[in-house]
Formats: structure tokens, C-alpha cells, sequence
């Protein structure tokens, strides 16, 4: 299963449900340790289309457990590592020995669930720093992305609130996903629709501008190059106008 | 000149200023307008000196009457010299701001006239971006020392953040190297500018509706190392600057000669080391409950070379050691070399489950090369005691910042933890 990637059109409904039924000691037992990261069957509850009120319930339920378990479940979901199965196992384990087992850092699937959401969110934060938009010629500000993790969703809030009620579009290339939110309203495209929300190539008067900008602010009695890319991974680069001549 | 040319003139004219947060203000756009303030901040890019880009941070203009011998823009300097238009800087902000390259406008100036007159040329371009753009993003503006109380007052009500520099760490050396700057005119506003911060919190606390006075506070900068004011001055006073006047930050910055000037030290690198350090003891200050009068309680009065100042602490206090992990409190674990707040924040969640190993220790993220020395558990050291010199040995660390080891240089954003 790769839901960031499978279950798109659903949104994480089906493994919100799985979640609910792993703390709830209704799922089956879980895979065993050495298998956490493998590839695993889909679990009862997303055999089913998800029911929207059902799922409404079980971010009830995973909330009301602890708002710390529902995070997690999300950015598991978002995760392209296939942190899934080991989330399932720890609200499983949480359901069983209360919320406090989240925090206990001794436990090995803790320790390696946080580190897989702590780059998911890493990510998050990340990129709603390095998106670039574009200006294409019907009037909509679009960014391509490249992330590790499918990340989008996330994103959807914070641009939201910054572009106030402007179109703007965020396109993960490689996955063939786009996030577009129009009048207010936003939509989740994939395959070749999500493509063509691509911005047009062709630099702009902002742009040239940006470029100068960033060329100039830097401290030249400071160089630093190893830092820089340790704040910003090469493989981002591909789409930061600013680093490319 | 074009506009482009300005930019690139009046962008370089401004690197000198560390600050780049744009953290500590949350506004939302109505109808019609553009962009939110997020109370993280967020960064957009790095430049190849490893610091992160944040805000559109440029001079209003490069033309200055004072003559400050530490300024790449001191009226003195035979540089090209140029102004933006308030028009000018709106139009590259929002720009800038919709492709999402910055959070929004760092915005200071040369004094090139009256300080009133100046004052008055940046507020006016944060009143058009907030009532005509209608922009929530983030504004720091820089206050310029010697304008008028009403203007301050103004420039609070339309910025995040506001910054009037502190320059140099003594009126001394102020009047040696800036003399057309009074240190008591700069604390002056930087007391205003603290107190109409307070005054509105207390109002906001009884009428929600009152606008916020430049929600993301104040900070500083000064130069270290363009005069002769050693750590424990310079540590004296931020911890002063944090106390009496609520500063959110003080910036430190490296000096870096920009012209040969016989009242100044003509160092071949600025002092990043020191630089860092001081960063370093601003953290222990603000995160970690230090005192500043802790931090120099022998004759030193620098920051030793090879140690960071929590070991240099926690070396001359054996007597507080060895620190209990299975008992101690918060405050003392981040006494403790190799446990910063998050590994303090573990351990006292993790004992509430269970009780703790030393291989739980390392695996909570806790720096044992450096921890061991000072913690035990239920009672019995991690480590036999050794020698001071061989302990202190295990701790130095020795990559200089601004060197690519990996570790972070101390520019102003970047978080510092001790672990």
C-alpha cells in the first residue's frame, strides 16, 4: 500500500479508519516487527469505500485518544517510507497501554515512527518556504514541487491563507498531482490534468528581479556554501529560480 | 538607474543586518487583500554564506549624514548612492511575496535627512502595503534613532517588528567610532518602543479589538569585535536589553572592516568563533534560566576557545554534578552538557513510564560523549570522575563555525541546542 500515492481520490479517509480500528483492537494483529516496513495487505477497513461520517467519527475518536496519534496518522499517511504498518502497530499499542506510550522515546517503533513524521514534517515546513510561483498567462500563480512525501494536503492551508482567494496551483511532478484552489474552493487533480496546471517557462520582469536580489544579499565575507546546502538539500534546486543562471 | 540596479545596490547596501526572522506575528488578509503572518516564520532560501532569506531586506536609501567608521555606508565612503520610491518598494514586495520568495519587508535606511524625515518615508510605505495592499504578510521596519516619539508610536501600528540598532556595546566606543549616534538617544527608543509594546498587550487583555503594537516586539544588533568590549560587557548588556526594554532578540555580528580607518582593528576574518559563542550564551540566557552575572563568575571575562560557555559552567560547578536523570528537575537537566530542552523534555516523559538505562539515555537523542560525565541514575555515575584537563579534552568542539563541517555557523536564525 502507498497511500500517499493509491489512495489519493480518497484522501486519507481509509487509513484514518484503519487507525480507528487499530486503537480499538478491531483490526487484526499487525504485521510482526521485522516485517514493519514491508509492503502489507490493505487492512479490513479499506477494503470498503469509506462512509464520509464514519470517517468524520474516527478523527473524533483519534483525536479525542490524543491529538498527538491523529498528527502522526497523517503524516504516516503522507509518508512515502511506508511508515503505515508501523503506525498501526503503535496506535494499536496505545490502545492497549493509553496515550503516554507516545512519548516514550525508550520504545524503538516510537522513536522510529517520530523520526519518519519529524522528515514529513520537515518537509512540510520546508517547502512552504521553497515553492516558487509562477504567473502564467490565465492570471493563475502555480508552483511545481518535487517532494519526498506527498505532502500537498498539507500544504493546502498555508497557501491558502496567503494567496487570500487567488487561484494558485501546487503540482508534484513526479507523483502527477496537483492541488488547485480556485474562488475559494479547492480540488485535488491527478494524471495529465495535474501536469498542465504546470506554470509556463518563460522568465519573468519578477523573476530577473528575485535573481538580482538574492546574488546581492548575500554576505561575501561569509561564505558558507556547506551550510547552505545543508538548510537546502540540493535535490530542491531544481525549481529555486534564484540558484540557476 | 534602473530598477534593477537599485535593488542590487540597496539589497547589499543591507546584508549587514543579521536579522531575517519573520516569527512572532499572525495576521490573516481581509477581502481583497494579500498574504498571513505565520508565528513560525518561514524561510524561502539560502545564500551561499548558509543564511536564510526570509524577508526582501533593503535599504530605503544608502544616502547617510553620519559617518560611522564600521558602515559600508558611511557618509565618508565614495560609493554610488541611490533611493528607492515608496511605489517602488511595494510593487517588489508584493511581488515578491505572491511567487512566495519572501514573508514580506525588512525595511532601513541611511539617515539622509531629518530622522523625522526619514521615519516618516518608511512608515509610509508600510501604511500603503497594509491599507491599500491590504498585506498580513510580515513587516519589520528599522527605527531611526533620534525621530520623534509620535513617529515610533506610528511605524508599531502598521510593522510586525521594530529595531532601532544598539551598534556597539559601550556610548564610549559609540563616540569613538559613531559619533554622530548617542547611545542614550538609541536606549531612549528602545525603552519607548517597550513601553508602547506593554501598553498595548495590557489594552488588547481588556478590549481584544486594539490593534497590536508591532506584535513580533523589538530587536538589536551590535558588532562585536570593532572595539575593544570583551564577552562579559557584551553578555551584561543583552541580558540588560532582555530585561528592561522586553527585546525579543539581540543580534550579534562579526565585524568585517569595509575600509581601512586607524581607530579600528583591521582583522584578515571577522570573529565568527566569538560571534558564535555569544550566540551560544544569548540561548543559555533566554532557553536555558541562565544568569548573565553566572556566566563570567571568575576572572575570565571571554569566552574560552575550545569549550562552548554551558561546559565552561558546568566544569567550574563540580559541586552540582552528577545531575540525577531518574530525579532531577527541567532546570537542572539543562544544566547538564549533551541534554538540551528536547532530550529534557524525554527524559522526564519517558521516566513517568518507565524506568530509565543509560542505553535509553542514547537513544532519546542525549549527547552521552558529553552527558556522561555529568549525570548518573538512581544514584551510580554514568562515568568514573577524571581529571578536569581529560574531561575538558572529551568536550571541546572543535570546528569553527562559517568552516563546512556540517555544524551550524551562528547566523541569527538558526536554532542552537547544546546536545
Amino acid at each position: 500500500m502507498k497511500p500517499g500515492e493509491d489512495s489519493w481520490g480518497r484522501g486519507p479517509g481509509g487509513f484514518i479508519l484503519a487507525a480507528r480500528d487499530a486503537l480499538d483492537g478491531m483490526a487484526g494483529e499487525g504485521p510482526p516487527c521485522g516485517e514493519l516496513f514491508a509492503a502489507t495487505e490493505a487492512r479490513p477497513s479499506e477494503r470498503r469505500e469509506p462512509d464520509e461520517g464514519e470517517i468524520w467519527a474516527a478523527i473524533g475518536r483519534l483525536r479525542a485518544f490524543s491529538i498527538e496519534l491523529y498528527d502522526l496518522c497523517l503524516l504516516s499517511w503522507m509518508s512515502s517510507e511506508g511508515l503505515q504498518p508501523l503506525f498501526l502497530e503503535v496506535a494499536r499499542a496505545a490502545g492497549i497501554s493509553g496515550s503516554s506510550i507516545l512519548f516514550d522515546y525508550s520504545r524503538q517503533s516510537i522513536r522510529l515512527l517520530r523520526a519518519g513524521c519529524a522528515r514529513v514534517e520537515r518537509e512540510i515546513h520546508r517547502l512552504a518556504g521553497l515553492a516558487r510561483f509562477g504567473l502564467r498567462r490565465d492570471g493563475l500563480y502555480s508552483a511545481p514541487l518535487e517532494p519526498d512525501h506527498a505532502i500537498l494536503p498539507a500544504l493546502a492551508k498555508h497557501f491558502l491563507e496567503r494567496f487570500s482567494g487567488r487561484s494558485f496551483a501546487l503540482v508534484d511532478c513526479r507523483r502527477r498531482l496537483a492541488l488547485l484552489s480556485t474562488e475559494g474552493e479547492l480540488r485535488f487533480l491527478a494524471g495529465r490534468g495535474a501536469l498542465e496546471l504546470l506554470p509556463e517557462t518563460t522568465a519573468s520582469e519578477a523573476e530577473g528581479l528575485w535573481k538580482l536580489y538574492f546574488t546581492a544579499t548575500e554576505n561575501p565575507g561569509r561564505l558558507n556554501p556547506g551550510l547552505q546546502r545543508r538548510f537546502m538539500p540540493e535535490r530542491y534546486w531544481k525549481h529555486l529560480t534564484e540558484l540557476h543562471s | 538607474m534602473d530598477l534593477g540596479e537599485k535593488l542590487a545596490l540597496l539589497a547589499a547596501s543591507a546584508r549587514y543586518d543579521a536579522s531575517c526572522a519573520s516569527s512572532g506575528s499572525a495576521r490573516v488578509s481581509g477581502t481583497g487583500g494579500i498574504g498571513a503572518a505565520v508565528p513560525a516564520g518561514v524561510c524561502h532560501s539560502w545564500t551561499g554564506d548558509g543564511r536564510c532569506v526570509s524577508l526582501l531586506k533593503v535599504l530605503y536609501s544608502n544616502a547617510c549624514r553620519n559617518d560611522c567608521a564600521y558602515c559600508v555606508n558611511r557618509s565618508s565612503a565614495d560609493i554610488r548612492r541611490a533611493s528607492f520610491g515608496a511605489e517602488e518598494l511595494v510593487s517588489l514586495t508584493v511581488e515578491f511575496y505572491r511567487r512566495n520568495y519572501v514573508e514580506g519587508l525588512f525595511l532601513s535606511s541611511g539617515v539622509f535627512s531629518d530622522p523625522d524625515i526619514v521615519m516618516e518615508r518608511l512608515i509610509e510605505v508600510a501604511r500603503i502595503l497594509r491599507e491599500r495592499e491590504g498585506f498580513a504578510g510580515y513587516i519589520h521596519l528599522k527605527g531611526i534613532p533620534g525621530c520623534g516619539e509620535a513617529l515610533l508610536r506610528k511605524a508599531g501600528l502598521f510593522a510586525d517588528r521594530i529595531s532601532v540598532n544598539i551598534e556597539l556595546p559601550t556610548s564610549r566606543s559609540l563616540a569613538l567610532l559613531a559619533p554622530q549616534k548617542s547611545g542614550a538617544e538609541i536606549l531612549g527608543s528602545m525603552r519607548l518602543l517597550g513601553e508602547a509594546e506593554s501598553e498595548s498587550r495590557e489594552d488588547a487583555a481588556r478590549l481584544r479589538s486594539t490593534p497590536r503594537f508591532a506584535p513580533a516586539g523589538q530587536s538589536t544588533q551590535l558588532i562585536v569585535g570593532a572595539s575593544p568590549e570583551d564577552d562579559r560587557c557584551i553578555v551584561n548588556l543583552a541580558a540588560a536589553l532582555y530585561r528592561r526594554y522586553g527585546l525579543r532578540r539581540v543580534y550579534y555580528s562579526a565585524f568585517m572592516p569595509v575600509a581601512p580607518d586607524p581607530r579600528l582593528p583591521s582583522p584578515t576574518s571577522p570573529p565568527l568563533l566569538r560571534e558564535h559563542r555569544l550566540y551560544q550564551a544569548d540561548w543559555l540566557l533566554r532557553f536555558y534560566g541562565y544568569g548573565a552575572d553566572e556566566l563570567f563568575e571568575g576572572a575570565e571575562s571571554s569566552f574560552a576557545a575550545d569549550i562552548d560557555p554551558k561546559c565552561s559552567w558546568a566544569l567550574g560547578h563540580p559541586s552540582f554534578f552528577p545531575v540525577d536523570a531518574c530525579r532531577a528537575s527541567y532546570a537542572e537537566l539543562l544544566r547538564v552538557p549533551g541534554v538540551g530542552p528536547a532530550g529534557a523534555r524525554r527524559i522526564l516523559a519517558s521516566r513517568s513510564s518507565r524506568s530509565l538505562r543509560s542505553e535509553d539515555l542514547r537513544k532519546m537523542g542525549i549527547a552521552l560523549k558529553r552527558a556522561s560525565w555529568f549525570l548518573s541514575l538512581d544514584g551510580s555515575p554514568l562515568r568514573e570522575p577524571a581529571q578536569p584537563e581529560v574531561i575538558r579534552a572529551s568536550l571541546a568542539d572543535h570546528s569553527p563555525p562559517g568552516k563546512a563541517t556540517g555544524r551550524p555557523a551562528p547566523a541569527g536564525q538558526l536554532e542552537l541546542e547544546f546536545s
